[in-house]
This record gives structure tokens, sequence and C-alpha cells, in this order.
């Protein structure tokens, strides 16, 4: 016997508690070679791939690599943790921490090179799969063929093997700090009961609060200003949940005689207090993680079901022309030749103006002003209310879907516009908001005036720009004008974005959304499989204390099955809280998410809430058996 | 002399004022090759205290400490590990086995450490186990086999590589008085033939009258020193006169069984 077999009779020995761990290893290993298999693919080189698509996927390496570090290396001290005993006596028995080092380095270099090994080998069929998903996300013409690259063999390789050398190397501080003789003292020390401060309590309540007000009334120009507001709360506000007002509520259950001590309530509650308290860090993170997935998945799902409407949305207008090279008989005549049959016609002009109060412009000096009977026509379209401007007033108009549709008063300001070294300064008061038309450069920040000072500032001679916009019964025809009238603009050497329509937001969503969902359910793949594998530790880790007081109870006169529903109640509430609490989490981060589509999509939602729950189930009922089965074996 | 210690203190929670713990108080200890110590007390006397500092296991907050001539205090962790793979072998009260290995394997664990070769290790092996009378069991797993067939496969591993000194803390504290006994008998044939030096705690008298000598301790201090005479039944009322004489209700006393 060496040291070397030492250490492979050890994880034997711990196979059950290591195959949740192992199992994630393959699939982070899994998930590491697919993109990297896709980052060293000749086919990259090809123009058809933006940049922003290969600078995505180093992203999304980056992301699992991180993710696999700090996943390993969680693990790696659990399993340290739970084998202090084993360790702490080799140790006794005179082994230096060198050699434990050692010993746990040939432990990891084992179990690693065979998650890497069997990573690699099912990336390698996986891979045609992936590159087929791929290239269907991407609509790329002709699928990504399989190509074994041999870069991707060795970066998968060199990089977990580092990782696994980082990882060991960082054990030995923990093995140092570790007191040897503590191994000697009794086992099941006195726990204190677990207190909460009501401060802390009304902390996590509040937290909560502002998180989700916030996430209920933020808009998206103000997401990235309050994301961050957010999040901080929300975790603030789920950690002393966890700590401190699980605690306050198990404290009120108790005050509950009757129901509380029915049944095997009472061990129930009272090692469910200790439990709370002591996995609160893990139940944070597996909520965490679980609202990230259910969020993550769920929005850009829901996006890429949705992109057809909100394309529409954004884009009310089929086709939309800015300064259009036709005049109206040749458009009208295009409509005709395509079959097209109109169901909406606008058509109104924009006067192009100077300013000096650039700060109030978006930063911009270069004004576009419309007439009220121009904005009324637009509110008319919208089925909303029109309104009556003064002669000396200007209303500012942000038409886009990133601001929430409402109007809005501000303090009266002062807004300056020259023609020809003439001022023109007029009130303002009113900002309307919300999409009235196609989104160009020309309509994005509008300033609506009256129509008499419309009138004049012509008079004035300031450039006037004639837009029109078209919706039709069958907008798929449309598509056909778009390009052409896109032709149009660059035969006259014009922008050809003075041409726009529905179709093209339409696509433009699900170009964008496609690659997000794809990835999305990756790396939402790989947090599942860490949540529950982080719970599969705790609880193999908890096990041999969870027996002996098993046992205990058994001798007391508790029956063997009564024993086990006990251990089963706390493997299922372990899984559902963070389940519960995360999908409420995530539930509130899709209303957050939702600002384009004006209305949270539950259907999709719910749909990928669904399959995480099932998926959640199949985790669960792995881990009761798996539990189930050790308690059984070490009873006998 | 094998072991000499002087003046040894343990302060526990020292880092804390005010909650600070006295385990052990200026104790002196010495003894001589081939002696088999028994180390008597009330419950949290200080007794595995003493034993862990001997072991190198805890550290004193003071005092000195030479074993086979080393002083075992100035000395790094890296070397403790050493010495006490070389010249220490233990024995606990709830075994310590390690259940991922075999009776035979957990016997090997200290040749293994040693980096004995192969064929020193089977020698070994069918040595310890023929004298220890666990032959069957050898490739049993720990959760396969008796208490007291685990306590001597916990001597044997404590003796396979010859140490200089063997400290036990209540070895048969888990066991029955049937396996008690042959284990101690074990221990003080082992003593006998092969010399080797053992210190060891118990709560038992009857465990205690087979020792050489008795050295009681109260609030960690040595309290009185006992040796054995010619008969052991005498040793044994002796034991129980100083046990009563120190406050009997602390002991269990069990009735003597020879
Ligand atoms: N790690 C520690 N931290 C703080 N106090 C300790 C620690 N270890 C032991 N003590 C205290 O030191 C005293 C002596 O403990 P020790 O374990 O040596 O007693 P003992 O004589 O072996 O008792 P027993 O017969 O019950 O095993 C006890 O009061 C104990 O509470
Ligand atoms: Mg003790």
């Amino acid at each position: 016997m060496t040291l070397k077999s030492l250490a492979f009779k050890n994880i034997r020995h711990h196979s059950s508690s290591y195959s949740a761990y192992f199992l994630s290893c393959i699939f982070a290993v899994l998930v590491f070679f697919l993109y990297a298999s896709l980052l060293f693919h000749p086919i990259l080189k090809n123009e058809l791939f933006p940049d922003q698509f290969i600078l995505f996927l180093y992203l999304v390496e980056a992301i699992v690599a991180l993710f696999a570090f700090l996943f390993i290396g969680y693990s790696q001290s659990a399993f340290l943790r739970n084998r202090k005993q084993d360790i702490g006596l080799l140790q006794i028995l005179g082994m230096p921490v060198r050699q434990v080092v050692r010993m746990i380095f040939w432990e990891n270099i084992l179990v690693g090179a065979l998650a890497v090994l069997i990573g690699i080998f099912t990336g390698m069929i996986g891979s045609k799969f992936f590159f087929l998903a791929v290239s269907y996300v991407l609509r790329l013409p002709a699928p990504i063929p399989v190509n074994l690259s041999f870069g991707s063999i060795i970066l998968t390789i060199s990089f977990f093997f580092c990782l696994f050398l980082i990882l060991s190397w960082i054990s030995r501080f923990s093995l140092q700090k570790q007191s040897i003789s503590q191994v000697l003292r009794e086992r099941v020390q006195e726990k204190k009961k677990p207190k909460f401060s009501i401060w802390f309590v009304l902390l996590s309540l509040v937290s909560i609060a502002i998180a989700y007000w916030f996430s209920f009334t933020t808009s998206f120009a103000g997401i990235t200003k309050n994301m961050i507001f957010i999040l901080v709360f929300l975790f603030i506000g789920t950690y002393f949940g966890y700590t401190q007002l699980s605690i306050a509520v198990i404290a009120l259950l108790e005050k509950l005689p009757k129901w509380f001590y029915r049944g095997t309530n009472l061990f129930l509650f009272s090692q469910l207090r200790f439990r709370l308290r002591d996995n609160a860090r893990i139940l944070f993170l597996v909520t965490i993680f679980t609202s990230i997935v259910l969020t993550a998945v769920g929005v850009c799902f829901t996006y890429y079901i949705e992109s057809d409407t909100v394309g529409e949305e954004q884009a009310p207008y089929h086709i939309s022309v800015v300064a259009s090279p036709l005049n109206q008989a040749q458009m009208e005549k295009k409509i005709q030749s395509l079959g097209l049959k109109r169901t909406a016609h606008i058509q109104f002009q924009i006067l192009q103006l100077k300013t000096t109060d650039r700060n109030k412009n978006m930063n911009n000096p270069v004004v576009y002003a419309i007439s009220n009977t121009a904005l009324n026509q637009l509110l008319q379209q919208e089925k909303r209310q029109k309104i009556m401007i003064h002669a000396d007033e200007v209303i500012q108009i942000r038409n886009s879907g990133i601001w929430n549709k409402a109007q809005q008063k501000q303090e009266v300001q002062s807004f300056t516009v020259q023609q020809q070294q003439e001022s023109f300064q007029w009130k303002w008061e009113k900002i309307m908001q919300g999409v009235l038309f196609n989104e160009h450069d020309q309509t994005r920040i509008m300033w609506a005036v009256s129509d008499a000072t419309f009138a004049k500032l012509q008079k004035r001679g300031a450039g006037v720009i004639p837009v029109e916009g078209y919706r039709f019964s069958d907008p798929s025809k449309g598509k056909v004008l778009l390009e052409d009238m896109k032709k149009q603009f660059q035969s006259h050497n014009m922008n050809e974005k003075n041409s726009t329509g529905t179709i093209l937001l339409q696509a433009f969503f699900r170009d964008l959304f496609s690659p997000l969902l794809f990835v999305s359910v990756f790396i939402g793949l790989l947090f599942f499989l860490a949540a529950g594998s982080i719970l599969f530790f705790r609880l193999s880790i908890e096990l041999p204390s969870e027996r002996r007081q098993l046992e205990l109870l058994n001798k007391l006169g508790l029956r063997e099955e009564e024993a086990n529903k006990i251990l089963v109640r706390q493997i299922k509430l372990l899984f559902a809280i963070p389940f519960l609490v995360g999908s409420i989490h995530s539930f509130t981060g899709l209303t957050l998410f939702s600002f384009l589509l004006h209305r949270p999509v539950f259907a999709s939602y719910l749909l990928v809430w669904f399959i995480y729950l099932v998926l959640g189930m199949l985790y669960y009922f792995w881990t009761k058996r798996s539990m189930l089965h050790a308690i059984g074996r070490f009873e006998s | 002399m094998i072991l000499e210690a002087k003046n040894l203190s343990k302060i526990y929670g020292g880092s804390s004022p005010g909650a600070f713990y006295k385990a052990l108080d200026q104790f002196n200890l010495t003894i001589n090759e081939g002696e088999f110590v028994g180390i008597m007390g009330p419950s949290g006397s200080g007794k595995s205290t003493l034993l862990q500092i001997l072991g190198t296991i805890e550290t004193p907050s003071s005092g000195e400490l030479v074993m086979d001539g080393e002083n075992v205090v100035a000395m790094k962790q890296t070397q403790l590990a050493d010495f006490r793979r070389e010249k220490l072998g233990f024995i606990f009260q709830d075994f310590q086995l390690l259940d991922s290995l075999s009776i035979k394997e957990n016997m090997l664990v200290p040749l293994v450490l040693n980096k004995k070769s192969n064929q020193e290790m089977e020698e070994r092996v069918k040595q310890v186990a023929a004298y220890l009378g666990i032959e069957a069991i050898l490739s049993q797993r720990p959760y396969e086999v008796s208490g007291g067939q685990k306590q001597r496969a916990a001597a044997a591993r404590a003796l396979i590589h010859q140490p200089s000194l063997v400290l036990a803390d209540e070895p048969t504290g888990n066991l029955d008085s049937k396996s008690a006994k042959a284990l101690m008998e074990l221990l003080v044939d082992l003593n006998h033939q092969e010399q080797t030096t053992i210190l060891m705690v118990t709560h038992d008298p009857v465990t205690a009258s087979y020792c050489d000598r008795i050295l009681f301790i109260q609030d960690g201090r040595l309290l009185n020193e006992i040796y054995q005479g010619d008969r052991r039944a005498d040793f044994y009322d002796q034991i129980l006169l100083v046990q009563s004489s120190l406050g009997g209700e602390l002991y269990d006393t069990k009735i003597p069984r020879f």
C-alpha cells in the first residue's frame, strides 16, 4: 500500500458523496470544452461571424472558467470539512501537512482527470449537436462542420489541471489552520440556540420590499442605474432572511404549542432551527443561483418567443420612410404593384432647427420639431388622448420603448431654438413618452409646437423633412417593399436607415435573443447542477451526525420509517425553500425586464419555471434515494 | 528514562480575557523505559489534556517536555509529525479506525507513512495480527467487526511500527468487561515482553489495576501516586481507597471482576 492507493481508496469510499460533485465537474468540463472547440474552430475566421459574437464566446468561456473555479473550489473545501476527522487522524498518526496536501492533490487529479476525460469525450460526441444548434440559432446557411481541434483539447486539459493544482495549493492553508487535537474531542458539540435580532429581521424585510418595489416601478431608462441597487437590496434581504427571519418565524411557530408538538414536528422544527442557521449561506447561494437561472432563461425565452409582438410595438408601422426619394404617386404605384392593402397611412412633416440648449435635447444640437396636428395624428393612431399645445409652449416627445408610456410634467423650463440668427424661446413643461412612430434618428426625440408656431418656423425657412408611415393587412408582403425602399435610398446615395419597419425590429430582437437564450440555457444548466450538488454535499456532510441522531430516536422508540421521514422532510425543505424564494425573486426579476413587453408574459416564464421544477424534482429524488441508501448501509 | 515533563501547564481560551481555564497546572512527570503507567482522575481533571500534550497533538502553554532525549516543545509542526510517526502509538476510546480501509490496511497506515517496504509490511502485519488474534478479520471493514475486535485492530495499528511510547486514552471505555480484560492482558504482555512503554488514561479501577504505577490527578494537578505490589487484587483495593478519599462519588465504581 502506498500514499496513492490510500488516496484512491478514500475516493472509492466516498464515492456516493463524490458522485454529485463528479457529475457537475463533468458538465463544467463539457461546457468549457464545447465553447473552446467553437473558439478554436477555423470557421470563425469566416466573415459570417460578427466580432461581437466572438467576443461573446470569449465572455461565455470566461464565465464558465470562473464558475468552474468557484464551484470546484467550494466543493473541495466542503470535502475537506467532511473528512476533517479522517485527515486529522492521519495527521495524528504522523502524516505531515505537506503529505496531506499531496494526498489531496492526488485525489483531485484522479477525480479531475476522470471528469476531464469523460467531459471531453462526451464533448466530442456532443459537439455535432452543439454546432448544429449554434448554426440554427445564428441562422447560418450551412451547419458548422464538426472539427476536432487539438487546441481546444489542450486548452481544456491544461485549464483544469492548473485549476486542480491551484486548489490543492490553497487547501494547504485551510489544513494548517485546523487544530488536530479537535479530532479527539467529543464530536457532538453543544450548539447554542440560535437567536435573532429584531433589527436584522426588519432590515431583511425592508430590503426585500425596497428591491421588489424598485423592480416593479423601474423603466428601461432607469434599469442600469437601479440594477445594482435592486441586486444589493435583494442580496441583503435574502441573506438576512435566511439567517434571521427564518429563526424568527420558527420562534413564532413555537408559540403555537398544539400544532407544533404534534407527531414528529417536534424533531423537525428543533432540527430545522439549527439547520436553517447552519445552512443559511448555502440556502442563500442556491436561492441566488435559482433566481439567476430562472430570470435569465425566463427573460431570454420570453423575448425570443415574443420578438414579433415586441417588434410590432417598438415599430408600429410596417414601413416608415423619412425624406423619401420617391414622390407620393411613385410610392402609391409601388404599393399597388405589390398588391398591398393599406390599413393605416400617416404623413407629416418635421422641421430641422438648431439649439443652444443641447443638454435639454439629449446632447444633440439638431432639433426636430413637429406640429400639434401631426402629434395628434400620431396619438390617435396609438389610441391615446389628443393634446392642445399653446402658442408659447413646447412638448418634448420621447418616442422609444425604452421609456414607459406616460405623459409627465416637470418644472417649467425654457427651451430655445435658433433659425438663421433668429431665436425662439418656448415654455417647456410637458414630456410625452412611449412609442408613437417608428424610431429613426429624426423621430427619437421630437419637439411638438403649436400649428401657428410651426407655420412661422416654416416661413422662416427651416428645413422640412417629410415623413410617412404605412400599415398593411399582410405585413409579410411589406418585406419586399422595405427592401425596395432601402435600394432606392442607396441608389440616391442616402442613408438607408431612413427607411425602416416592423420586420427589421422583429428580426433584430430574434437575432439578439436567440444566442442569449442559447447561452443562458447552457449556463443555466451549469448553475442548476451546481446548486443541486451543493445541496447534495451539504446533506452528505451532515449524514453521520444525522445518522447518530436518528439512531438515538430509534432507540427511544421512534419507528425507523418515521425516523427516515424526518430526514426526508429535511431534504425536501432544503430543496423546496430556495426554489420557492428563487421563484418569487425571479418573478419580480421578470417584471423588471419586461419593460419592452408592457406586461409580464407569464406563459413562457411558467414553461421555463415548470421545466426547472421537473429537473429540480429529479435531482431531489436522486438525492433522497442516495441519502436513504447511505443511512441504511450504516444502520445494519 | 524515556519521558520527562517539567511544570507543564495548559490554559484554554486564553485569547478571550476572562474566559480562560487552567486544564493543567505545573505538572511534573517522569516515565522510565518499559513502564506501564496509568492516569486516573475525575471527569474534566485534565487527563486527556495531559495525554494529548505528551502525544504532541496539543502544545503546552508553558513547561518543558523531553522525550527520548529530544526537546519536543521546541519542534516545528513537520518535525512533530515525524516524531509522532516514528516514536508514538495511539489507542483511543472510540477506536478511530478509517472506514475507507480494511482492518489490515488500517494497521498498515503507520508503516505506509514511514515508507516501509512491502515485504516488511507483510511481515509485520502477520506478526502483530497473530499476536493480537485478529488474523481472521484482516480483510474486513471496521464497521463489520465487533467493538473488541476494533480495539484490538486499533492496538495493532498503535504497535505495528514498534513505537517507543504507546498512549492510550480510555482504551477500554467502549468495551465489555471480557474484551476489556483481553485487551489489558495483551497490553501487559506486550509491556513485559517487548519492554514497550505505555501510558494509559482510564476511569475503570479494574483496567487501572493492570498498571505498574497510577497517577491520580485533579484540577490539573498531581494528587497521589501508587505502585503495584505483588498482588493485583491488593492494588485494586488500594485504587478504590484512593478514589474514595478523593471523593468517590465522582467515579462509577463497578463490581470487581477477576
Ligand atoms: N479545546 C478546549 N477548549 C477549552 N477547554 C477545554 C478544551 N479541551 C478541554 N478543555 C477543558 O479542560 C478541562 C480538562 O479537559 P480534559 O479533556 O483533559 O478532561 P478529562 O480528564 O479527560 O475528562 P474526561 O474524563 O471526562 O475525559 C475540562 O474542563 C475541559 O472543559
Ligand atoms: Mg478525557
